[in-house]
């Protein structure tokens, strides 16, 4: 019983997350936050704002990347009618 | 260099592999149900979709013209796929619930499934699609130009820019229309198409990935040396300018493309056969844009530096390989870029022609004739067919002539967002349809509608400037010279950019008209079930069953229109599925109503929900009216449940108040108890006087001649018994004045201390009649009270009466002390006796109690009240009366009480 209400909670916080993590994207790409990095400095010759872009991006990716195996499986609140599904008929012209 | 036949002939063969691969997947499609097409890596990549030839060779023009915004164009759509669990997941189960087939067909269905919000719809996605498939032209034709370049004597090399472009339309409105319009499918599904598309999408990849090292690391010596070598030729490697309002623009506007697209939509919710298959996308999509934008600026600063002067950036991607000479990867490029603009036309083009076909051409034709009129047995299957296929090739057409009108225009990227911005306007509607449910018909239409005019006018006329010179007079002094409406300069807003200009006023009339119509009408019946069916999705029970047309058709009109729609296969297997017998012509049996809503949902998976509501509405007579019943109905339900509810709350506060009336019941008896206690007690303190009394007057009245001094001591007892029980009496009624409430008790502000010593005087005659001695311990001097002083002298009488006449010791002593503890005066009287026996100490203050003997003691006897009556006094002046431990071994009681604080506190300031 225990064990399920964790299950449960987690699986709220993990649906948390997954709205966090877009607001999280745009609160780093607003132009506020993002021009901090427009400070015309270079890291290994590549410059400063290009790198800070790439590095949102690339956590945003992996933030989806880790969600994606832990968000609950999708059910669809309508049941299907499979016989009728994925059988396209030929209707063309005789 | 490489020949234009080689070039033209590899093209035309890469298309025949598109064609094998279409046709291939469609075998294998139509073989096993569970085949590496329905997997979620083939649906990632034909998402990829949204990169088109824009994208491959116009993001490297962008980043060299304007920096980092090429970003914006990839950043938007990651935003939105890496949030897929709140929008895409939502707007896909929507869409399966439904069989929505397009865009337009889930705006009209959500809104009450109108055909004019459809036909809307339909039309600004073709309007805003034309420029984007002209684009595609446009970068094919220029790709050609830029690998074959010029003075070539090939047989091919009298085709012109026109004439590419029309043979390059022409062939993909054959490939579209062969692999397109196969079927009326139950979902508009294409998986040869589809296979097609994912093909593509590792073509252009592979392309955009081997030009980006072979320039990175073959030519410019790796990232950080391309940088530097810009830096050394004198361009600015960082961003020149912070990133403003256009940026947020850019976001937003690829955010919404991603979305509202009719390819992307068409692709992402339209092709998908499994929810989940988003889990993967949702990273998958947002690392293949990643993966596409990593080499674009370094690509762009590489042609800055090595390219000459005028060369146009939005071809490097094929001109820096063939400037090293390498023609095999240049035509590898091309292929890529080919394969970017090809994709884009075959599924774009699949998309509007769903739409049009759907929502313009089959209600034109329902409205036209009835359709259980004699006709061949598949003449609705036909049509749409037939419409598809000649929108596919009305709307290729459209953009080749765009193309051809908007020819003098350079850049690539300003066409693209063009047709972004316009397909933006669904966005409101969209996101209200999803979330909002008091979103109705008429918000949605005239925000729409507001949105796409104020596009048209400040973004999508402005395109023709260059070809037009009366769309040039208006852009610079506006429309019969009111300059106010200049299209990029709406309402005097100039010094902006145009982008940003004409996004802002689209969307920001779009979204206030819509929330402010939609507040201030009313939804129609059948849009507030669909509002709810949109919604309420992830919350809906799946046993739930929406709305169902109900009347009078027969099994064998029903089986009859959905044998022109589905074919007869389809609809045989459905009716049989469905048990429901579809008898002979004469039987007039009824369907039941939940048939004809699954029904209404197959046929709305091939001709969109408005359609099929109007075909199924057009057969099943008057079912306008049973809905409008329905909703009473559900109305009436509503109202019954609410009933029962408050019949519920009624009965609830019926249990409280029955609970309420024991408790005061057996309260009450308690009282009952007390006040029998009470006069017992009475009872017995009058009938032990009156006993005496009534003796002793017999024996007087009897016996006349009893010696004088014996009838003196008689007549001496009536008088003392008299006495106490007028004493008696007057302490009962002081008693219940108390309770009761005292019709004339005054505080005033009073020295505490004066009525302390005024008590303490009029105890002296006894105490001297007793031989008690009274010492005074320490007194306050001063404490100011707000009380009644008449009733606090007779606590304090009452005390040191009691402690004189209960001190049975040798010489006895009352001993009185006063002081300010805080903001109290506490008194304390205590005497020598033998003080309160340990039985009596906690109910002392209770009524009749009586700790000492009830024997005569100097004429003088305990009723029991006095304590119980000075307790009663101390407590209405908010002190407290307690029996302490004192120093002398007797008792001794502690008055405590409330100094006037409004005195106190002057006196403090004074001082």
């Amino acid at each position: 019983m225990r064990r399920n209400q964790a299950g449960s909670d987690d699986r709220v916080k993990r649906e948390d997350l997954a709205a966090l993590l877009p607001i999280f994207g745009i609160i780093l790409l607003a132009p506020i936050v993002a021009n901090l990095f427009l400070t015309r400095s270079s890291v290994s010759g590549l410059p400063l704002d290009l790198l800070y872009l790439f590095a949102v991006w690339i956590f945003l990716i992996l933030g989806a990347m880790w969600l994606s195996c832990r968000l609950p499986e999708i059910t669809h609140p309508v049941e299907k009618t499979p016989d009728l599904e994925n059988s396209p008929v030929d209707t063309e012209e005789t | 260099m490489l020949s234009l036949d080689f070039v033209i002939l590899t093209a035309v063969g890469y298309i025949g592999l598109l064609f094998l691969i279409a046709y291939a997947s469609d075998a294998i499609a139509h073989r096993s149900k569970g085949s590496f097409l329905h997997s979620p890596v083939v649906y990632t990549l034909s998402i990829a979709v949204y990169c088109t030839s824009w994208t491959f060779y116009g993001a490297v023009g962008t980043a060299a013209r304007s920096g980092l915004e090429f970003t914006a164009i990839y950043i938007g759509p990651t935003l939105v796929f890496v949030g897929w669990w709140f929008l895409l997941r939502k707007l896909i189960l929507i869409s399966h619930a439904q069989r929505i087939t397009s865009v337009a067909d889930f705006l009209s269905s959500r809104f009450g499934k109108s055909s004019q919000l459809a036909v809307l719809v339909t039309l600004i996605a073709v309007i805003s699609v034309t420029p984007y498939i002209a684009l595609q032209l446009k970068a094919i034709t220029s790709s050609i130009q830029a690998v074959v370049g010029t003075g070539n004597a090939d047989h091919l090399a009298a085709f012109d820019e026109l004439t590419l472009a029309l043979g390059v339309a022409v062939c993909m409105a054959l490939f579209t229309i062969l692999f397109g319009t196969r079927n009326v499918d139950a979902r508009e599904q294409h998986l040869g198409v589809v296979a097609a598309i994912a093909f593509e999408a590792v073509v252009k990849l592979f392309a955009l990935l081997a030009v980006g090292i072979f320039v990175v690391y073959g030519l410019g010596g790796g990232m950080g040396q391309i940088y530097e070598n810009a830096a050394a030729a004198g361009f600015d490697i960082y961003e020149q300018s912070p990133l403003g309002s256009r940026w947020v623009a850019l976001l937003v506007l690829s955010a919404s493309a991603v979305i509202c697209l009719p390819r992307q939509f068409q692709i992402t919710v339209v092709e998908n056969s499994d929810e989940n298959f988003l889990r993967t996308a949702g990273w998958a999509f947002p690392t293949y844009l990643l993966l596409m934008s990593v080499f674009t600026a370094p690509i762009a600063f590489y042609g800055l530096t090595t390219m000459p002067a005028g060369s146009n950036p939005d071809m490097y991607v094929l001109t820096l390989p063939m400037e090293a000479g390498y023609d095999s990867l240049a035509l590898f490029a091309f292929i890529g870029g080919f394969s970017s603009a090809t994709s884009m036309i075959i599924v774009a083009s699949i998309a509007l022609s769903i739409m049009v076909s759907n929502h313009i051409v089959l209600p034109l034709a329902l409205r036209g004739s009835r359709v259980s009129e004699e006709g061949s047995d598949r003449d609705i299957a036909r049509l749409i067919l037939r419409s598809r296929r000649i929108s596919i090739a009305g709307l290729v057409a459209l953009g080749f002539i765009y193309f051809w009108l908007t020819q003098g225009s350079d850049a690539l990227a300003p066409i693209g967002l063009i047709s972004f911005a316009g397909v933006a306007q669904f966005l409101p509607a969209v996101l209200a349809a999803l979330y909002w449910r008091t979103a109705n018909l008429k918000g949605a239409f005239s925000g729409t509608l507001v949105g796409f005019i104020v596009w048209a006018w400040t973004m999508f006329l402005p395109s023709f400037q260059a070809s037009s010179p009366w769309v040039a007079s208006v852009m610079q002094v506006g429309p019969w010279g009111i300059s106010w409406l200049r299209p990029e300069a709406l309402f005097g807003m100039s010094d902006i950019d145009p982008l940003v200009h004409a996004v802002f006023w689209s969307l920001l009339l779009n979204c206030s008209i819509l929330a402010l119509v939609s507040v201030f009408s009313a939804q129609g019946a059948l849009e507030r079930l669909q509002s709810t069916l949109f919604v309420d999705i992830l919350r809906r029970s799946s046993s739930f069953q929406p709305h169902t047309i109900r009347g009078s058709a027969t099994t064998s009109e029903l089986f009859f229109v959905a044998e022109r729609v589905l074919g007869w296969k389809r609809a045989n297997d459905l009716f049989h599925a469905a048990g429901v017998s579809r008898a002979g012509s004469a039987a007039k049996l009824d369907v039941p109503p939940e048939f004809i809503a699954e029904l209404e949902k197959e046929l709305a998976g091939s001709i969109g929900s408005a359609s099929a509501h109007i075909l199924l509405t057009s057969v099943v007579a008057g079912d306008a009216i049973p809905l409008e019943e329905a909703m009473r109905i559900a109305d009436e339900t509503q109202q019954a449940i609410e009933y029962s509810h408050q019949l519920e709350l009624t009965s609830q506060e019926l249990r409280t108040t029955a609970q309420q009336l024991q408790d005061a019941n057996a309260m009450l008896q308690e009282l009952h108890r007390q006040k029998d206690d009470f006069l017992a007690h009475v009872s017995h303190e009058i009938r032990t006087p009156m006993t005496s009394i009534r003796s002793f007057s017999e024996i007087l009245l009897s016996e006349p001649d009893l010696p004088d001094d014996q009838a003196n001591r008689f007549i001496s007892t009536i008088h003392n018994e008299s006495v106490r029980l007028t004493k008696l009496i007057e302490e009962i009624l002081d008693l219940s004045v108390l309770e009761h409430g005292e019709k004339e008790w005054v505080n005033r502000s009073i020295n505490g201390e004066d009525v302390l010593d005024e008590a303490i005087g009029v105890c002296e005659a006894l105490a001297r009649k007793q031989s008690v001695t009274i010492e005074m311990g320490q007194r306050a001097g001063y404490a100011p009270l707000f009380a009644n002083a008449g009733r606090l002298s007779q606590v304090f009488i009452n005390i040191i009466a009691n402690a004189m006449l209960h001190n049975e010791a040798p010489r006895p002593r009352v001993h009185v002390t006063s002081r300010l503890e805080g903001d109290r005066y506490v008194v304390e009287i205590s005497d020598n006796g033998k003080g309160i026996p340990e039985p009596y100490r906690y109910t002392i203050f209770d009524k009749f109690v009586r700790a000492g003997r009830s024997d005569m003691e100097g004429g003088y006897v305990g009723l029991g009240l006095g304590l119980n009556i000075s307790h009663t006094i101390v407590a209405k002046l908010e002190g407290s009366l307690e029996l302490v431990r004192g120093h002398l071994p007797g008792a001794c009681f502690r008055v405590s009480l409330p100094l006037d604080q409004t005195i106190a506190k002057a006196e403090a300031k004074a001082s």
